[in-house]
């Protein structure tokens, strides 16, 4: 049916086909002969409790500065689309950010000027256009090779998060809109990095430096401690905050989850619901590493009358324990249910080291590899090796992914021993924030 | 073999137990690279800078359990450093006849037919979702390695893949693609 996913099947196998060069481990083993042995730890992190404890005052004084209150409030609050595909001047005209119309012209001629921004407690945005020199224009359907990807100033350095953007009527001009990571209320004075790919294939930069006023920072409409803690199969889910401000909608917290690195297999979905009304979820962020914090995106609010948040953890990480072995003996095509789910065995074949043993599974329900074995002639034989997963189209708009577990025994593996699986669960807990009627 | 024992000795400084859990997986490690680098040169430069780092870095592990994602991100990294550096001190020419030899390599696997069908059709994505693709499709890793990897975030990750199997249906299915949004 669909030829891309057996296109990219033959791409994989055809990778398969590479092994690592026999010299491989040589080199590897010269490269890490040439680099001195690693030191005693102590000194080091004495250095480091310095650094963080630096950092974390540094944050401290941060934090307790808040934005300055600068509130506005249309009659209409702008959404997340508006924002983004509106120019400068219109998001102006509705009492939003501030202008800042600062531009340099570069040697070929091109003129990049920043707009105007607006910065909130939960993002930072910049409107900018692209001039090119004399009548040239932009080509439609062309990659504009120019990206700013990076903001400083004064306790800021904030990547880009996304950007968007489009092309004037008369395609002479670029108008695009990014959203960065929020900067500093002590920044007073900010540095975009633009840049562009030459045609030579090096990256120039074009840094623009633009004064910033905090006190024009947009005031929050919500801004609530949520201290809520989901319990799921392998821990909590702890949503920590919501800050509403008029670009964004942001939930943010962290993970305590006893299972696979502390960190869930899959996002899940969390909904909010304001006054009775979901808002538009717009993506997700989190650390895998460190505090393992997450943030969830939303629309702007659609009003600020609010009389009621609700948080809905709908679908989350889950995984279910196994007790009973799964039995080999029948290979079909035919599903066997395993706790809310499915798998297929479809085949058991012998081989020259034991056998193979293939099974297929829907692409959310993740075997736990730990301790994974079959029981053959009466023993446990741990799976020795696990091929890369394959589409299983079955042609009427499922696919499956299968893959091959192989044994080394002599015994026919009769069934196998399976301590668990990763799956996407259905948790549906709703919590009702109580909120200060403004 | 028991990977976080394994870990805990690489941390503890023993260079053996860091080269046998690279050795462990050594063909996924390659692959990697090699998709990234295109050549078996550079695919081997990029291996050798990866356990240097490991090495140095492998204090920063929390659980060991972690490590073959940990240590995979850290190869794509040293792989984009390797572009970087080459895309510095390259001239044109040298820089063009690499990729040339990407493609008409005269190794089996890629003097296919499909395998070239295969290199035109990818050629048609971004780098972003050609990237993203491969690592998923090709590479089978899971989009929170993935977006750890490229440094975007999941959502942008998804709608890469998305966008990307979009185009390239639209292109084997022959509908127009070009400013496919």
């Amino acid at each position: 049916m669909s030829t891309i996913d057996e296109k990219l099947r033959m791409h994989k196998q055809n990778l398969n086909q590479i092994k690592a060069p026999e010299e491989l481990e040589d080199r590897l083993r010269q490269a890490l002969h040439r680099i001195p042995e690693r030191k005693g730890k102590k000194n080091k992190n004495k250095i480091l409790t310095w650094s963080l404890s630096a950092a974390a005052a540094l944050i401290l004084l941060v934090s307790t500065y808040q934005y300055p209150a600068f509130a506005y409030y249309g009659s209409k609050l702008l959404n997340q689309m508006e924002l983004s595909s509106l120019n400068f001047a219109e998001v102006a005209e509705q009492g939003y950010g501030q202008t800042v119309n600062k531009s340099k012209t570069f040697e070929d001629g091109t003129t990049i000027t920043v707009n105007g921004v607006i910065a909130d407690d939960n993002q930072f945005l910049m409107y900018y256009t692209i001039d090119l020199p004399g009548d040239e224009t932009f080509k439609v359907g062309e990659f504009i090779d120019y990206d700013v990807l990076q903001l400083k100033g004064f306790l800021t350095d904030s990547r880009m998060v996304t950007g968007s953007g489009g092309l004037s009527d008369d395609h002479t001009q670029f108008l695009g809109v990014n959203k960065f990571e929020k900067v500093s209320p002590l920044s007073r004075k900010l540095t975009a990095y633009f840049s562009q790919r030459l045609e030579n294939g090096t990256l120039e930069k074009y840094p623009i430096t633009f004064k910033f006023n905090a006190n024009k920072a947009m005031k929050s409409m919500v801004k609530e401690k949520l201290d809520l803690s989901v319990p799921v199969d392998e821990g909590a889910v702890h949503y920590d905050t919501i800050t509403a401000s008029p670009t964004a909608t942001v939930i943010r917290g962290h993970y305590e989850l006893d299972n696979n690195d502390g960190f869930p297999m899959f996002p899940g979905k969390t909904k909010l619901l304001v006054n009775g009304k979901e808002v538009e979820s717009f993506g997700y962020r989190a650390q895998r590493i460190g505090d393992r914090s997450f943030e969830i995106n939303y629309d702007v609010l659609p009003t600020d009358q609010i009389e009621s948040i609700e948080v809905v953890l709908e679908n989350f990480a889950g995984y279910q324990k196994m007790t009973e072995p799964i039995s080999l003996a029948a290979p079909s095509d035919r599903s066997i249910k395993v706790g809310s789910e499915k798998l297929w065995v479809r085949s058991v074949t012998k081989t020259t080291n034991g056998y193979d043993i293939v099974i297929a599974r829907k692409q959310f329900t993740i075997l736990d590899k730990q301790n994974l074995a079959v029981q053959a002639g009466g023993k446990s034989v741990p799976v020795h090796s696990i091929s890369m997963s394959c589409p299983w189209d079955l042609g009427n708009g499922n696919i499956l992914w299968e893959q091959t577990y192989s044994v080394q025994t002599t015994d026919k593996p009769e069934a196998l021993l399976l301590s668990g699986f990763h799956y996407i669960k259905t948790y549906n807990k709703s919590f009702t924030i109580p909120v200060g009627n403004k | 073999m028991k990977v976080s024992r394994l870990v805990r000795q690489a941390q503890k400084g023993n260079k053996d137990a860091l080269l046998q859990l690279i050795m462990a997986d050594q063909d996924a490690y390659y692959r990697l690279a090699y998709s990234y680098m295109g050549n078996e040169h550079d695919a081997m430069d990029a291996m050798e800078d990866m356990i240097v780092t490991l090495y140095e870095k492998i204090d920063q592990l929390q659980k060991g359990e972690a490590f073959y994602s940990w240590s995979k991100t850290i190869l794509v990294n040293r792989c984009k450093a390797l572009h970087r550096k080459k895309e510095k001190h390259l001239p044109l020419e040298e820089e063009q006849d690499t990729e040339v030899s990407t493609l008409s390599d005269v190794n089996p696997y890629r003097s296919t037919e499909d395998e070239m069908d295969m290199q035109t059709l990818l050629s048609h994505l971004n780098d972003y979702q050609r990237e993203a693709i491969e690592l998923r499709y090709v590479h089978d890793l899971p989009y929170h390695t993935i977006a750890e990897m490229t440094g975007a975030p999941l959502g942008t990750i998804k709608s890469r893949i998305s966008q990307g199997i979009r185009k390239l249906k639209g292109i084997i299915g022959g509908d127009r693609y070009e400013y496919d949004r």
